[in-house]
């Protein structure tokens, strides 16, 4: 009997993204999250004495040239090497395209499996094969599952591939193939990567994928971890999933509708996260707290947004190690602003005209310049999706034009119209 | 939509305090104090619900809030409705079920309270604001307008915070704005990123350079050990080559000596010790000897024996001597003691039995071992009468009661059944308060037909008594109301008749007057003139030509024609004639257009006049016939009708009365049932009291009920005690028989029970009396003095006892101390046996100090013996030590043992010195075995030993440790650098700074984008809404403006800025332009108002009016001001209901000397 681990998409030193600092934030608790966690996957592996420790992928991130981060790699697998722990490692789309893997030297307890063709690597010991092989290049099309020897008789075959199968949300589509192309080779256990969600993709025979070992930003919301795999007599007895996070991110959503006051919001929002918190085993948090619901106090909430804000951030540092990313202030009025503002007051033409307002960005820059200028100012990194105002992402426009006739409305109504 | 009434049910200090409001303009007035705040705030609540907190709950709870009133449409839609303090389900209709918010959308289409007051409403602190923000905008036209469009008095304020904010967060060339700081610490955090990244081919050469250093410092290090070897080597020998000599010298003199014998390191110390131990013994043996000698005249036989034989039995008795002595005095004191228990004893039992002896008594011991039984029967015996006798007292007072109760029986009355009467009173009273009840209704129905009788009078066109008045058959209601229609459809044609007849003759006199003008002022020529007289000329002509070219004879025609004038002139006259006629239709054609005209129009008036003869005859046949008609209607009844809208009230009131006639008639009807009804109850209840031969029914003068009740009730309570009386008694009675039964049945019981106890008794004292009866309370003593009596004779048989032992031991004593003074001392044997006791006892004391001396002795001379054995043995072993000595040395005589002694400390001596210095050299060598040492140093040549050590220690010192030092460094410092690159997160961390800034950016940049796009909305805004606006309202607000400074402005114009903007500015009556900011704040105060009302009056034009609510806009304004803005509310309130809510007295005074041409109403809030 033995176990082994499993995981992916480490992406080392790769910034926490969408955290502002503020005062109170708990800066110093999110340091260096995606070592810690790889910290925690190497205590795990010498904790649990695992045989060998499968990595199916993006160890660094694609851009990051800083060298030290293959130092600090070398200097966690050493530990493993120790405690004479295997480590196989089949390197993904960011590997390739990393500076930082091709000059590293890897201790001899590391075999990195070859890049032109599938690799077998058989531990006679545990009568295990393990099969694998990493990306050449960054953009992969090929398929390369379908290259994969048949599962050897005896041995207990493992399969290591840095794939999202036939596409996952949000990950690109590298070395393409179908559950069907890796089922046909007839291996015991099926280790993938790219995928950040833990996903059991098949049960039978094993498909996985572990999800990444640290949360980066909010749509890496959830525990995140590597998998155990627990071997007796020649077959797969367990597999399990352990949490190795070190910061937790939460998309916490609250209803507001029950609320009449904003002390009322405030105490449904501190217990949301508190639920958030008990959530997150001990961990800092990093939450989003989403505001929704038909709310009375709609109009009062959008008004004072800043301070709201500040005070919802005080709560989170009030609660400990929680780091608040965004409020999105995404209630809902509970009367129409048809009925609320008549049919033809000036205030229902101005909303009106708001409505009407050409959001493309192209129009939207023309008739208002700044924001041409603020936007040539602004850093390469933050214009990814297109700019300050993207048109594809038709949510983003309605906001915007939400947020904006909020912002009048609150403003011309002033204080003496807010109950 | 207007505010028909405001209720304020509980709310605030106001409990059902109701505003009937309604069209006009209205004032509502309140003192401070007198809730004029709370009325508005009680409007606002009832019309967008209650605040979440609010401070009008001091009197009623929140719960119990409750506001409500009606709203009217335009259209005369009305909505009754209250508002409650709930969150959900706070309108509720005038039934008290919840309504929806829809319901009020028809009425109120603005749902939000803040864009209902900004456009309806307007405070004192508004027209403040609005005032200062028109000087803030400097009159600009576009935000003037739409601030009091919208009602927004801070529009100015709000685009400056738009602009103000996003300047704040970013500028193109700033650096201290948010978002530029944030850019410029990006920037830094990427720098940090880039140093502080290490390359990997930096760390691979570094790491190179590392290996190379090592590898040339280890040659270094293995040439330097190799001559430092050589050195230490050649340094050893020079410093052991004199202990090599020094050792092959002690080898030699150890040589010489030849073979020793090693003795001991102690053999000469033993040898001593052994000499002097001899000499010692010899002296101990030669004293020992001279003891002996004297010990043997101490031993011979002892003069006591025959005493110490007897030694415990003289010792025995002397120890019984003292009880012997005592015997002898206590026997006959016992003795005495024995005689005096046993006549006491004979006392006892004469106490109880004198027919026996006491040594009889014995017989009687069973007896006394009754005791527990006799004690019970004697106290049961107690129980058993004390019973018996209980039980017949208690019988004897149980047939005395029995006795009382009969004789209480007897006096009782005779029973009645009484169950008819309390029939007859229960029906009675359950009729109620019938009396009252008959009273009351006659009095109503007297008062009611009284009503009627007046009534009837007072109906005119009718007499006659009720009967008839409800037999009459009056036509029906909706007949008289088609009459009443019918009769003002006739009276409305009529009018119009008339009115169209006035019309007309008017036309026709003007028709009329103008043909009078045209005709007075000079003939008007017509066509029907030029016709006539052409024909006329034509005629001349045709006579002219029959005479002229046919030579015909006129015969007279033209004498007729011409009148006078041959026929060519009259000919020539009236061509002339025609040609005028014609010329002067041209000539005067208007007035001959006019002329014609004026002519048709009187034509056709007259006509219609005709027509409308014809009509009103027609009329006037119709209307009498409906007359007739009419009044047929009315005939059954005998009635001569008068004009159908009269009889319509005539029959209200008929029908009215008609209804209360009927209504008195039923209440008649239900008098006489109830009388009947009370009469049945008075004579049943009568029939039941006459059977009690001693009750005469009671008389009532008014035929009353009650009398006959309360009478009934008094006999029936009296009857009910004597019946309750009597079943008590019987009740008694029979316990009483009960309690006989039961005290006889126990009597018998106890006096069973006392004859079995005398049996019992009998058998059980039987020996005790011997034959005689004994009482109970007597046998307790008699068995007392029997246990006495027993306990006496068994003190006396324990007494004998005693006195039999004591005489026996005093014998033995005697016997045995004579015969021991016949064995020991026989002098002595005739003395009494205490005296021989103590004389034996003095003998044997001193033979035992005889014997102990005599002992002493003979263990010191066993003593002495032993000692001589074991000083033979010492002297044995030092011999025998002497001669193993002599061994050691060789088999050599005592005498030679010194010599022996010598040679070996010599031999010892020279070993020692050899060891030592093979010592220093094995030290010196440095682990090198001693022969290959000696090997070395023969090899070397001692005096060419210090050059080389030398030369070996330059070439160590001068070349090859720099060299190795140098590497050293260079190793440490590459080591170093290469620690550096030890996989820290300094970059990483940066990197992170980074993300967390990109955050920051993300969120300003944003919000930037928020504000301008909402900025530049609003600006867009403003400027259609003043396109679309600007010229009818400025046209009204620069009315209101000249009217609310009473003249000190004419009006109000647009200009132009110095930046082309238009602007606002005041014109005074002589053309003097003033711009805004040099108008007076109360002028910029009038200025706003004046624009608020003007946007208000606009906004009506196209909308469904709503009611304006001011809420004390005057309070700054002076008398004339007010009264201006008063009146312009007063002209508004003819098109909207306008409500002012105000503290001050002054403007209600003021208000009432208007004359509003839709009706003011003044509210007074106060008490």
């Amino acid at each position: 009997m033995f176990t082994f681990l499993h995981a992916a998409d480490i992406h080392l030193d790769s910034p926490l993204r969408g955290l502002e600092a503020y005062a109170d934030a708990p800066v110093d608790q999110l340091r260096q999250a995606t070592r810690r966690a790889f910290d925690n996957l190497i205590d795990l592996a010498i904790e649990e004495r695992v045989a060998f420790v499968l990595l199916s992928g993006d160890l660094y991130d694609g851009e990051w040239k800083d060298y030290n981060t293959g130092l600090f790699f070398i200097d966690r697998i050493s530990r493993l090497r120790k405690e004479n722990i295997r480590v196989f490692l089949a390197s993904g789309n960011h590997d390739a395209a990393s500076q930082i893997s091709k000059g590293l030297r890897l201790p001899d307890n590391v075999h990195l499996f070859s890049t032109k063709q599938p690799e077998t690597v058989l531990i006679e010991a545990l009568g295990v094969a393990v099969h694998g092989q990493g990306y050449h290049t960054r953009a992969l099309a090929e398929n390369l599952a379908r290259n994969y020897p048949q599962a050897l008789p005896d041995y207990l075959n493992i399969g290591l591939l840095h794939t999202s199968l036939t596409g996952r949300e949000g990950h690109e589509p590298y070395a393409p193939c179908s559950l069907d192309d890796v089922l046909a080779r007839g291996y015991a256990y099926w280790a993938l990567g790219h995928v950040h969600t833990r996903e059991e993709v098949s049960r039978s025979p094993w498909v996985v994928f572990p999800g990444n070992i640290q949360g980066r930003h909010i749509h890496e919301a959830g525990a995140k971890g590597a998998t155990l795999v627990r071997v007796e007599e020649g077959r797969i007895a367990a597999v399990e999933h352990r949490d190795l996070d070190v910061l937790r991110w939460a998309m916490c959503r609250v209803d507001l509708s029950a609320c009449a006051t904003v002390d009322m919001a405030l105490d449904t929002v501190r217990q949301a996260m508190e639920a958030e918190q008990s959530r997150a085993d001990g961990r800092p948090v990093a939450l989003r707290l989403q505001l929704t619901g038909e709310s009375p106090i709609h109009a009062e909430l959008h008004r004072d947004s800043a301070p709201l804000t500040e005070e919802f951030r005080a709560l989170a540092a009030g609660l400990g190690e929680m780091w608040l990313e965004k409020v999105v202030f995404a209630t809902r009025r509970p009367v129409t602003l048809n009925e609320s503002l008549g049919a033809e007051t000036p205030m229902a033409d101005l909303v009106r005209a708001i409505e009407r307002l050409d959001f493309r960005p192209e129009s939207l820059l023309e008739l208002v310049p700044e924001i041409g200028i603020l936007q040539s100012k602004l850093p390469p990194e933050l214009l990814h999706g297109g700019g300050l105002i993207p048109a594809s992402q038709a949510s983003r426009a309605d906001s915007l034009c939400e947020e904006v006739k909020e912002m009048l409305l609150a403003r011309l109504l002033g204080q003496g119209g807010s109950r | 939509m207007r505010i028909a009434r405001l209720e304020l049910k509980a709310f605030g200090r106001f409990t059902e305090r109701t505003l009937e409001l309604g069209p006009g303009l209205h004032i509502v007035h309140g003192p401070n104090e007198a809730g004029k705040s709370t009325t508005l705030r009680a409007l606002k609540a009832w019309l967008f619900g209650f605040p979440e907190r609010t401070h009008d709950n001091f009197l009623h709870a929140n719960d119990q809030l409750l506001v409500g009133g009606c709203l009217q449409a335009e259209d005369g839609r009305e909505l009754a409705f209250y508002r409650r303090k709930k969150r959900k389900g706070d309108i509720l209709g005038p039934d008290g079920n919840p309504l929806t918010a829809d319901a009020l959308a028809g009425f109120l289409p603005i749902a939000e309270q803040a864009v209902f007051e900004s456009l309806y409403g307007l405070s004192h602190e508004d027209l403040i604001r609005g005032g200062e923000d028109i000087l803030a905008q400097k009159g600009e036209v576009g935000q003037a307008l739409f601030s009091a469009g919208a009602g927004i008095s801070s529009l100015r304020g709000v685009l400056a915070g738009l602009e103000s904010e996003a300047e704040a967060l970013f500028t193109a060339r700033g650096t201290k704005r948010e978002i530029n700081e944030a850019l410029a610490a990006y920037k830094e955090t990427q720098k940090i990123v880039r140093d502080a990244s290490l390359s990997s081919r930096d760390w691979h050469e570094l790491n190179n350079s590392l290996t190379e250093a090592q590898a040339a410092l280890q040659a270094i290090e293995e040439q330097h050990g190799a001559k430092d070897r050589r050195r230490r080597q050649l340094e050893r020998i020079r410093q052991l080559l004199p202990q090599l000599a020094l050792r092959n010298a002690l080898r030699q003199q150890l040589a010489d000596l030849g073979e020793v014998v090693e003795l001991p390191a102690d053999f000469s110390a033993r040898r001593q010790e052994v000499e002097r131990a001899l000499h010692t013994l010899a002296r101990r043996e030669t004293d020992l000897a001279g003891k002996l000698a004297q010990r043997e005249k101490m031993t011979a036989v002892s003069p006591y024996q025959a005493v110490l034989d007897a030694e415990n039995a003289v010792e025995d008795l002397h120890q019984r001597l003292g009880s012997y002595n005592t015997a002898g005095k206590d026997l006959p004191e016992r003795e005495g003691m024995r005689i005096s228990c046993k006549s006491e004893a004979s006392e006892f039992l004469k106490m109880v039995r004198q027919d026996i002896s006491l040594e009889q008594v014995e017989s009687l011991r069973p007896v006394s071992g009754r005791r527990k039984i006799i004690g019970d029967l004697a106290a049961r015996h107690e129980g058993l009468q004390q019973g018996l006798a209980q039980t017949e007292k208690n019988l004897r007072e149980i047939q005395r009661e029995i006795t009382i109760i009969d004789g209480e029986l007897a006096m009782l009355p005779e029973a009645k059944d009484a169950a008819g009467l309390n029939q007859a009173c229960r029906l009675a009273q359950k009729a109620g308060a019938i009396d009252e009840d008959l009273t009351a209704r006659a009095r109503l129905v007297e008062d009611k037909k009284r009503d009627c009788l007046v009534a009837m009078d007072r109906l005119t066109l009718w007499s006659g008594g009720p009967e008839g008045f409800l037999s009459l058959s009056l036509p029906l209601l909706e007949t008289v109301q088609k009459y009443e229609t019918a009769f003002q459809a006739h009276d409305e044609r009529q009018r119009d008749i008339q009115k169209e007849r006035e019309r007309l003759h008017k036309e026709l006199d003007e028709a009329l007057a103008g043909i009078r003008q045209l005709e007075t002022s000079g003939s008007t020529p017509t066509e029907e003139e030029l016709v006539l007289i052409r024909s006329q000329r034509d005629r001349g002509w045709e006579l002219l030509r029959r005479q002229w070219l046919e030579g015909e004879d006129l015969a007279g025609e033209d004498a007729a024609f011409g009148q006078g004038l041959p026929l060519p002139e009259a000919y020539e006259k009236k061509m002339a004639l025609a040609d005028t006629v014609a010329d002067r239709l041209r000539y005067e054609a208007d007035r001959v257009q006019v002329f014609a005209a004026l002519r048709t129009k009187k034509q056709s008036l007259t006509e219609a006049l005709a027509e409308l003869e014809t009509a009103a005859a027609q009329n006037d046949l119709a209307r009498a016939a409906l007359d007739t008609e009419w009044r047929s209607h009315w005939n059954p009844c005998a009635i001569i009708p008068l004009s159908p809208k009269e009889m319509l009230a005539w029959l209200v009131k008929a029908v009215a009365l008609r209804g209360r006639i009927e209504e008195l008639q039923t209440d008649e009807r239900e008098l006489a049932r109830k009388s009947a009804e009370r009469q049945e109850l008075k004579s049943a209840l009568s029939r039941e009291l006459a059977l009690y031969s001693e009750e005469q029914p009671a008389e009532t003068g008014k035929g009353e009920l009650h009398p006959l009740i309360l009478q009934g009730e008094t006999l029936l309570s009296r009857l009910t005690a004597i019946e309750d009386k009597r079943s008590r008694l019987l009740e008694r009675k029979a316990n009483s028989l009960k309690n006989a039964r039961l005290a006889e049945g126990k009597k018998a019981d106890f006096s069973e029970e006392l004859a079995d106890w005398r049996r019992q008794w009998q058998e059980v004292v039987a020996d005790l009396g011997g034959g005689r009866d004994i009482h109970p309370g007597e046998a307790g003593d008699l068995l007392d003095n029997l246990r006495s009596c027993f306990t006496k004779l068994k003190e006396a048989e324990e007494l004998r006892k005693r006195i039999d032992g004591m005489a026996r031991d005093i014998r033995l004593f005697e016997e045995a101390a004579l015969s021991l003074a016949r064995k020991i001392s026989p002098a002595c044997v005739d003395q009494p046996a205490g005296e021989i006791v103590a004389q034996l006892k003095t003998l044997l004391n001193q033979a035992r100090t005889d014997r102990t001396l005599r002992e002493e002795h003979l263990e010191k001379e066993k003593q002495e013996a032993k000692e001589v054995i074991l000083l033979g043995e010492e002297r044995k072993d030092l011999e025998s030590q002497l001669a193993e000595l002599c061994r050691l040395a060789g088999k050599v005589l005592p005498g030679e043992l010194e010599a022996t002694e010598k040679r070996s400390a010599q031999f010892r001596s020279l070993v020692a010195s050899l060891a030592q210095t093979e010592k220093i050299l094995i030290e010196g060598a440095g682990g090198i075995p001693l022969a290959e040492l000696e090997g070395q140093a023969a090899k070397i040549d001692p005096d060419a030993l210090p050059e080389e050590i030398a030369r070996l220690s330059q070439e160590i010192e001068q070349e090859l440790a720099p060299e190795s030092k140098r590497f050293s460094v260079l190793i440490g410092e590459k080591r170093h650098q290469l620690r550096q690159m030890d996989g820290n997160a300094r970059a990483a961390e940066a990197a992170e700074q980074g993300a967390r800034l990109l955050a920051k950016i993300k969120r300003l940049a944003e919000r930037y984008v928020q504000l301008k796009v909402a900025a530049h909305v609003l600006k867009n805004e403003i400027e259609r809404f003043r396109s679309e606006n600007q010229t009818p309202v400025l046209a009204i607000t620069s009315r209101y403006f000249h009217d609310l400074t009473l003249g000190s402005f004419a009006g109000l114009l647009t200009d132009e800025n110095d930046q082309g903007e238009p602007v606002l500015v005041g014109t005074r009556p002589n053309n003097a332009r003033v711009l805004v900011e040099r108008m007076s704040s109360g002028t910029r105060d009038q200025l706003y108002l004046a624009l608020r009302l003007a946007s208000l009056e606009w906004r009506i034009t196209g909308h469904e009016p709503m009611p304006f609510i001011l809420d004390d806009i005057l309070v700054n304004a002076d008398d004339a001001r007010s009264r201006a803005a008063l009146k312009i509310l007063a002209e508004l309130a003819a098109k909207t209901q306008v409500i002012l809510f105000t503290h001050h007295r002054r403007i209600v005074d003021e208000a009432l000397q208007l004359t509003a041409p839709s009706g003011l109403q003044v509210h007074e809030l106060g008490a």
